[in-house]
């Protein structure tokens, strides 16, 4: 029996050593720190995408892109939507899941999402399995990222903390892809409409964000892309001291800061019935007086592409409800 | 005189606030066997937990083989002191082998499988504990008896000088206290171990030990041979019961006799005088005496069963020396307790020239008036011993007297 | 069970041959498929037994660096974990103790929590959170400990409430702390779901030694365990240094738990379960015991990473949830079938 077990034991130790040494064959060949090639890749210039690009991403990794991607995988909505727009829909490879939904098409685009403990993790194998040459996505989730820089993927995180800030992220996106041209354009569109919704807004007016209620109320802050939005589309939100980015508002203090305009997304609550039937909410002159916007949220919500449309959207909520 | 193998100095300690034993000193020497008797509380589990190196005194010193056990480490204690503890923990199920094997811990290395001398040591203690045959059977599956013998074995399995046991004998049958006692006695004779047992029953300490130590309530109430610590002054003093200490004939050592309380009888005011010998008339006389009767018992020789029982319920009696006859002086002693009786019952005792003179006086009472009752269990035929006078006497009795079969018809004459 | 016998001979067998079979099917299995065959020809070109196969590149890559060393962490882990159990089963002789017993979990759970919070998430590439963790876990077990000593005497009954006290207070400050955090939030929640992904040849390499080392330190107290199973007091008449024990004991079962939560998080069930259902299949001698522990408990982790790996793919299932849901059933059956074969006997 002693044979047996050593045995056994040997050949397991042996096992894991293996296992352990077979590890370090990989060479890493980091594409972090800054490379001596030549790139054009600066924010916003005109001139014609010459690979490689270097690009400092909102990580703050200067990350060197060698060649023109053609198998790219996007891992926010968002993103889907911009590399949509920039027409490069046939190159993408990889979505995050089932919220990449716009265009249609985006829709039969492989999912890679849902792993880690939270399920929101891309799955690395299939991430890995895609073999794509350009990992587009948006802050949050340092340790899978840092596994996929080790396994030699080009991982690009654009965060856009406002409307111009988004812009910005489109041109780079457009740099990184190869189509600076195509962001140019699609940048200056946005700029023109939303200088339109902007030069239409008759007057300033007060509003409140509602994100979600749950016990509780839940808004934005000033330093969210929603509240840039909601300025830009002509609404001073109440919220404007807001001490985070998604606080906690009492109903009470809403009462007491009657904000003219109500805008709630269609997630969190479906009718003018449900939210008045809320404790207290009866008293907020605009959910009483029906001025109560419900809102497309990946409109406002998806820095992308259709945030003018989102914009847009607000702005005639904001002025054409009641009075 | 050679160092003792265990030498308890002074022992004060107790569990927190409470002082259990107050300078207790003891020593047990090698091939002795000791036992610590006294009752519940009065600290005999404290003391041997103690010596075992699981209790440390807060005054006093401890030293087996001349070493004190708290200053070295478990492993060298565990050489010098074995414990037999009442049961095994319920524990995992164990062969018995490896239980006794365990025994040899304080020899073994963490991974050590045991040497020559550590098997032949393990063989020896279930040889000698006789559960040698028991060697592949799991521990939980064993009996009582047989578990309290490999827990004997385990603890001889250590070679130690200095055996400590617990109570070794509670929860046995008889036959197992005789093998684990002839056991440990073995052991101290053969192999010098010096041996401390806590003991609870008395008469197994007396008969089993070579010197007694009696405590009470944490000092030490008498030391010495068990016939002078096993005294009914002893036994009314540390445990106040009140006993009848004799010497065992086949041992010669003190055998004690627990007297029962009985319930304090409300007189009858009625006397009763019992005829009887050689242990016939002991029933009777409990009988009468609990029924309330104030009783006296005569003519009997001293050393009659009858006597004693009188002696021990502290009644009247009329007794002659050993082997003489019933004389003169008796008979007018005993004359008169006999008239006076409100009830005289003469039982089937044996009757011979020593004392076939009790037959007479009985006639000459039941022919006076005297409610007399005989017992005939046994025919009066295989009685006499006299030659015929006893018999004569006896069918005289029969017609004065009631004559009964059975203790339930004496017990109706009188209830 | 018999001493030596052939039965367990054929258990340990049979249990050797299921953890090598596991951690084959789990390097072999995963979100992408990947043949049997493939994987047996990599593995043989890895060892320089034989020529690459013509596979892609990423394939290569998936198999060594993904899943060959989240297999390899998922056996560690399992041993930790496993090994650790059965040290506080023997220590507390209570077959309910666990590896969280002594608080280690939470001291880990906060440790990592207040790097996070305070911004270390990516001080020393992630390895900052998991040394905390660590420091945390070991900390609070010694925490523990010294409570429940005095003077050279541990009460192990005070052991055991002092670590739910502890644990209980350190939970409530975990909710407290989390309440104040923002984005943190998602990293935190890691640590109290538990789980082994995207954790890399890293991670393997920072506690593989710690675990084996534990683990050897486990063995070396295998005969202590079984003469403390006699009661303490025994052990102590039979030679036992029982105090010494006693924080070996913690100390050991606090670095290998320790390690364990600092690279995955707080996995439950494992460390109360494998002990315990090894126990009714071997018995209770720890020198047969801790051979089966030190196969199964990683045989059953390997087992369960791969069902919440492939359940949903490419979605993942949290870790523990899959060892409470395959484990509890399991370990119920057993334990009906045992108190029916008991009452049988007596």
């Amino acid at each position: 029996m002693r044979t047996t077990r050593s045995t056994l034991g040997t050949a397991l130790l042996c096992l894991l050593l293996l296992a352990a040494a077979c590890g370090q064959d990989e060479p890493a060949a980091s594409t972090r720190g800054a490379t001596a090639s030549s790139g054009a890749g600066a924010t916003g210039t005109t001139g014609v995408a010459e690979f490689p690009v270097t690009v400092t991403d909102d990580d703050g990794f200067e990350v060197t892109i060698p060649e023109e991607p053609q198998r790219i995988v996007t891992f926010a909505p968002s993103m889907t939507e911009i590399v949509f727009a920039l027409g490069l829909g046939d190159r993408l490879v990889g979505v995050s899941g089932s919220f990449d939904d716009f265009p249609a098409q985006a829709q039969e685009i492989e999912q890679v999402g849902g792993a880690g403990e939270f399920g929101v993790d891309p799955n690395l194998e299939n991430v890995l399995a895609l073999e794509p040459d350009l990992f587009l996505t948006i802050a949050g989730g340092d340790p899978w990222k840092e596994q996929l820089r080790d396994l030699d993927i080009t991982v690009v995180t654009f965060n856009a903390t406002d409307f111009d800030d988004l812009l910005d992220d489109i041109g780079r996106v457009g740099v990184v892809t190869g189509a600076a041209e195509g962001a140019e354009v699609l940048v200056a569109e946005m700029v023109a409409q939303a200088d339109e919704i902007a030069a239409a807004v008759p007057a300033r007016t007060t509003c409140f964000f509602e994100v979600y209620f749950a016990h509780s109320l839940t808004t934005v802050g000033p330093n969210t892309f929603i509240y840039d939005l909601l300025e830009r589309a002509g609404c001073d939100p109440v919220t404007a001291d807001a001490a985070s980015d998604y606080p906690e508002w009492s109903v009470d203090e809403l009462v007491a800061d009657a904000p003219a305009v109500y805008l709630v997304t269609a997630e969190s609550a479906n009718s003018l019935e449900q939210i008045a039937r809320r404790p207290g909410f009866a008293g907020i002159e605009a959910v009483a007086n029906g001025n109560v916007v419900f809102l497309d949220s990946d409109l406002v919500t998806r820095p992308g592409p259709r945030v003018v449309q989102g914009l847009a959207m607000i702005s005639a909520a904001l002025f054409t409800t009641g009075d | 005189m050679p160092e003792p193998v265990l030498s308890l100095q002074d022992i004060t300690c107790g569990y927190g606030a409470s002082t259990v034993l107050h300078g207790v000193s003891l020593q047990v020497a090698r091939g002795e066997v000791v036992g610590l008797v006294g009752p519940n509380g009065s600290g005999k589990t404290t003391l041997v937990r103690v010596a075992s190196r699981a209790l440390r005194p807060a005054g006093g010193t401890v030293r087996v083989g001349g070493l004190d056990t708290y200053a070295l480490p478990a492993r060298e204690a565990a050489r010098l002191v074995a414990v037999v503890p009442q049961d095994l923990a319920p524990a995992f199920s164990f062969s018995v082998l490896e239980m006794v094997l365990m025994g040899r811990t304080p020899y073994l290395s963490s991974f050590g499988r045991g040497g020559d001398e550590d098997w032949a040591r393990t063989r020896a203690a279930m040889v000698a504990t006789g559960v040698q045959h028991l060697a592949d059977r799991s521990v939980d599956e064993l009996s009582g008896g047989e578990r309290r013998r490999v827990v004997l074995a385990q603890a001889l399995a250590q070679d130690a000088p200095l055996l400590l046991l617990d109570e070794p004998t509670t929860h046995l049958d008889v036959r197992h206290v005789l093998d684990v006692l002839a056991i440990v006695r073995r052991l101290a004779e053969r192999e010098g171990a010096a041996v401390l047992a806590i003991h609870h029953d008395l008469n197994v300490a007396a008969a089993t030990c070579d010197r007694l130590v009696a405590l009470h309530r944490g000092e030490v109430a008498a030391t010495g041979s068990p016939e002078e610590v096993v005294t009914a002054d002893l036994l009314r003093g540390i445990y106040g019961v009140e006993a009848d200490v004799t010497t065992d004939v086949s041992t010669g050592r003190p055998s004690v006799r627990l007297a029962v309380p009985s319930e304090p009888v409300a007189p009858l005011g009625r006397r009763a005088h019992v005829v009887g010998g050689a242990g016939r008339g002991a029933r009777i006389i409990r009988m009468l005496a609990e029924a309330g009767y104030d009783v006296s018992v005569g003519v009997l020789h001293a050393s009659d069963t009858d006597a004693n029982a009188a002696e021990r319920l502290n009644l009247l009696r009329v007794s002659v020396p050993p082997f003489s006859h019933v004389d003169a002086e008796a008979e007018d002693a005993v004359r008169p307790l006999m008239r006076e009786a409100d009830l005289l019952v003469v039982c089937d005792a044996p009757f011979g020239p020593g004392n076939v003179a009790n037959l007479r006086l009985a006639l000459e009472a039941a022919e006076a008036g005297v409610t007399t009752l005989l017992l005939e269990q046994v025919p009066i035929g295989e009685r006499d011993f006299t030659g015929g006078e006893a018999t004569a006497l006896w069918s005289q009795l029969r017609r004065r007297a009631r004559s009964v079969g059975t203790y339930e018809e004496v017990a109706l004459e009188f209830r | 069970m018999r001493p030596g016998g052939r039965r367990y001979r054929t258990v340990i067998a049979v249990l050797a041959a299921l953890l090598l079979a596991s951690v084959l099917i789990a390097i072999a299995a995963g979100s992408v498929q990947i043949s049997p065959g493939t994987t047996v020809r990599l593995v043989a070109w890895k060892l320089g037994l034989a020529e690459r196969p013509d596979v892609p590149v990423s394939t290569e890559v998936i198999l060594f660096q993904l899943r060959l060393p989240r297999v390899v962490l998922a056996v560690v882990v399992g041993l930790a974990l496993a090994i650790a159990g059965t040290l506080f089963q023997g220590l507390f002789r209570n077959p309910l103790a666990d590896p969280a017993i002594v608080g280690v979990s939470s001291g880990a759970a906060l440790g990592a929590i207040a790097v996070i919070i305070a911004g270390g998430g990516g001080l020393l590439g992630g390895l900052g959170v998991s040394l905390a963790a660590f420091v945390g876990g070991m900390v609070t077990a010694f925490f523990v400990y010294r409570i429940a000593r005095v003077g050279p005497a541990v009460n192990v009954a005070t052991l055991l409430l002092a670590g739910i006290a502890v644990a209980a207070v350190i939970s409530a400050v975990m909710s407290v702390v989390m309440s104040f955090a923002g984005e943190e939030i998602r990293s935190i929640y890691f640590w109290l779901l538990g789980g082994l992904s995207a954790r890399g040849w890293t991670a393997v390499e920072v506690v593989g030694p710690l675990i084996l080392l534990g683990t050897a330190g486990a063995v070396l107290l295998i005969r202590d365990l079984n003469l403390v199973s006699l009661g303490e007091e025994r052990a102590a008449q039979l030679g036992v240094d029982v105090d010494r024990f006693k924080w070996q004991a913690v100390a050991l079962g606090a670095l290998l738990a320790g390690a364990a939560v600092s690279v995955s998080g707080v996995i439950g069930f494992v460390g109360l379960m494998t002990p315990h259902v090894m126990r009714l299949i071997v018995g209770s001698d720890h020198r047969r015991l801790l051979p089966a522990v030190l196969l199964a408990g990683p045989t059953f982790l390997v087992l369960a990473d791969l069902v919440s790996r492939v359940a949903i793919a490419p979605q993942e299932l949290p870790l523990g949830a899959v060892t409470a849901l395959v484990g509890g059933p399991f370990f119920l059956f057993l334990l009906r079938r045992e108190r029916r074969r008991a009452s049988a006997r007596a």
